[in-house]
């Protein structure tokens, strides 16, 4: 059995086609993450104009040949701007995932292993969990100003809470695990258990998350968009254009639907990738071949 | 001979419960007595076998030697040095002589790691050998204890149990400890492969001249390996004697009950089962006096109020029992004589 398994590597595209057997959901949502980003990235070569260029001629142009996505109130391309808003949307949902991440494995770990840490630290964090993220996130940009910083750190902080509880329980149940104890008595270092027998482990569970606090990042920034805490207005994002879209929603429905439709479709890539790893690193779900 | 170990008035005391809502209500936090005053020595390369229900705290007993667990009062010397106290720091040259094997063989080593890797890293962390030499070391290591060479770059999910316990073995063997803590090492295995495993052990504690604290509840197995044996009863020794004498002329009632436990293979012998009634009392509120009196056949007032001490009842043989004696055991009320005898 194990002879086979070394001796015969298994072609790329055979794997890709096992996993689109298995978990159709990972390939599905990463190519509806890919069309987001690529859209972010080659914005600019995409058939799009200046987002911000004002055409008094174009107000609330219907959508067709010309203007695909049509006008908004002041004739801006609604298209462009929908293309170049993917750019604040992942901006924001990449750096909460890394941010929050980041900061909820060093609240996770600590508490996990230092024990009168634990108890102060996670009062801290039950504090944070117990006001509503958005509320959070509002009061810390009308104390900082808005700017695409200040909103990713903002909905950082709110997600931590939930990184670090994760952190800890696996933490928790990982240092009962007979091979870290077997690495203590065997005169392992601290960091070195923590390196080789703790770190790895959580990583499964961490990227899963991480795939759910981008949906919720990108979602957050489109709320706090459009209730104006968000991005300045001078940079186009998903949710002030359905917010500056939202008073002529009657007459002008695409200047909502666009950006919306983007942002449903973003968020349920990202979902979707979220549940397929999840499932992936589920033990339950391994296939032993 | 010299004692390798020395374990005196071992105690570990839990504290459960006792949060702030526990607090609120009203409720006290409860003291589990896990281990409560457990003495005993393993000498040079001697395997001392510790038995008992589950519950009863010999694993707490391993694990607080080991400080996985720090006792809450008592001496562990390791070689003559106490290493009940020591700091962590301090403890880490100490743990070079002193290893485990798990019960678990599946948990036991990190799935991620190659087998190799998980052998090497006690060796690597006292630098006993690096390089060229720690392969040719591990190689060693893997043909001793039965597998093969060419297995030392696999992963743990490529082994059986049995495979993967003797690795768990190669492990604790690397750094050439003076005593190791065998933690119920074959409970989780075949009955064929249990027999293997030991006999293994046994080759290498005569190879390595290796003491073995072997923790079990399993008396036929603890039999085979064992020159002394210790049984345990709610976190206290009843009883401690050589395994002959032990088998031989048990004088606790509870050491013998569990010997009528277990299954003989001559069809013709009598077998006189004495089944005890009850359950393992709570660690939490063990009963008064002797601790084995609410389940015991023979027991009396004495029981309800004097703890028996561990007494030396033969050369080697020491018993914790107001009415200890070799022979059946008799449910009759104890005579006189009985307790003169003690």
């Amino acid at each position: 059995m194990s002879a086979v398994a070394t001796t015969i590597p298994i072609p790329e595209v055979r794997g890709v086609l096992r996993l689109w057997r298995r978990h159709p959901n990972v390939i599905i949502g990463a190519a509806m993450l890919a069309i987001a980003v690529i859209a972010a990235v080659a914005a600019p070569w995409l058939g799009t104009v200046d987002p911000q260029m004002i055409a008094p001629f174009n107000r609330l142009e219907t959508p067709g040949a010309e203007f695909w996505f049509g006008g908004d109130l002041v004739g801006r391309d609604v298209y462009s701007r929908t293309v170049y808003g993917a750019r604040v949307s992942l901006a924001v949902g990449l750096g909460v995932a890394i941010g929050g991440i980041l900061f909820g494995l060093i609240v996770g770990l600590l508490s996990g292993f230092v024990r009168w840490v634990d108890q102060v630290l996670m009062r801290v964090m039950d504090g944070l969990m117990a006001i509503p993220s958005i509320l959070l996130a509002v009061a810390l940009i009308s104390l900082t100003g808005a700017s695409l910083q200040n909103v990713i750190i903002a909905i950082s902080i709110a997600e931590v809470p939930r990184v670090a509880r994760l952190v800890r329980s696996v933490v928790l149940s990982l240092k009962e695990q007979p091979y870290v104890e077997a690495a203590i008595t065997s005169g392992t270092p601290f960091v070195l258990i923590l390196l080789r027998h703790v770190l790895p482990n959580t990583l499964a569970p961490l990227l899963v998350q991480g795939t759910y606090i981008f949906a919720s990042a990108v979602l957050t920034e489109a709320i706090l968009s459009f209730i104006g805490a968000g991005t300045p207005p001078s940079t186009p994002s998903w949710g002030n254009i359905i917010a500056e879209g939202r008073t002529v929603f009657s007459i002008a429905p695409h200047i909502v639907l666009f950006p919306g439709l983007a942002l449903s479709f973003t968020v349920l890539g990202v979902n979707l990738l979220g549940d397929g790893l999840r499932d992936i690193f589920d033990p339950r779900y391994v296939s032993r071949t | 001979m010299t004692a390798v170990l020395t374990v005196e008035d071992l105690a570990k005391h839990f504290i459960v419960g006792g949060g702030v809502v526990d607090r609120v209500f009203g409720k006290k936090a409860q003291v589990v007595r896990a281990v409560d005053g457990v003495s005993f020595g393993i000498a040079e390369g001697e395997t001392l076998g510790l038995v008992g229900e589950s519950g009863c705290g010999k694993s707490t007993v391993g694990r607080s030697i080991l400080r996985l667990l720090d006792p809450t009062r008592g001496k562990v010397e390791l070689d003559g040095q106490d290493i009940s106290r020591t700091s962590r720091r301090a403890l880490r040259p100490l743990r070079q002589y002193l290893q485990v094997v798990f019960q678990d063989p599946f948990s036991s080593l990190n799935p991620r790691r190659t087998v190799g890797q998980s052998v090497a890293e006690p060796i690597a962390n006292y630098g006993l050998a690096k390089d060229a030499a720690l392969r040719t070391q591990l190689e060693d290591l893997f043909k001793r204890v039965g597998l093969r060479a060419d297995q030392i770059d696999r992963y743990p999910h490529e082994f059986s149990g049995g495979q993967r316990q003797r690795i768990g073995i190669a492990r604790a063997l690397g750094t050439r400890p003076k005593l190791i803590v065998l933690d119920e090492p074959v409970s989780a295995l075949d009955v064929s492969v249990q027999a293997q495993v030991i006999n293994l052990l046994v080759d290498l504690q005569q190879e390595f001249g290796v003491a073995y604290l072997f923790i079990a509840h399993d008396l036929a197995v603890v039999e085979h390996i064992s020159a002394r044996v210790a049984v345990m009863y709610l976190g206290k020794i009843v009883e401690i004697a050589d395994k002959k004498s032990l088998f031989e002329s048990p004088r606790h009632p509870y050491t013998k009950a569990l010997l009528s436990a277990v299954p003989s293979a001559d069809p013709d012998a009598a077998s006189q089962r004495i089944v005890l009634q009850g359950d393992i009392p709570s660690p939490t509120n063990p009963p008064s006096g002797c601790r084995f009196r609410s389940r015991c056949p023979i027991a009396q007032a004495i029981c309800a109020s004097e703890e028996p001490p561990l007494t030396t009842q033969a050369t080697g043989h020491k018993t914790a029992c107001h009415f200890a004696q070799s022979g059946p055991l008799v449910t009759s009320p104890p005579t006189a004589a009985d307790q003169i005898g003690r």
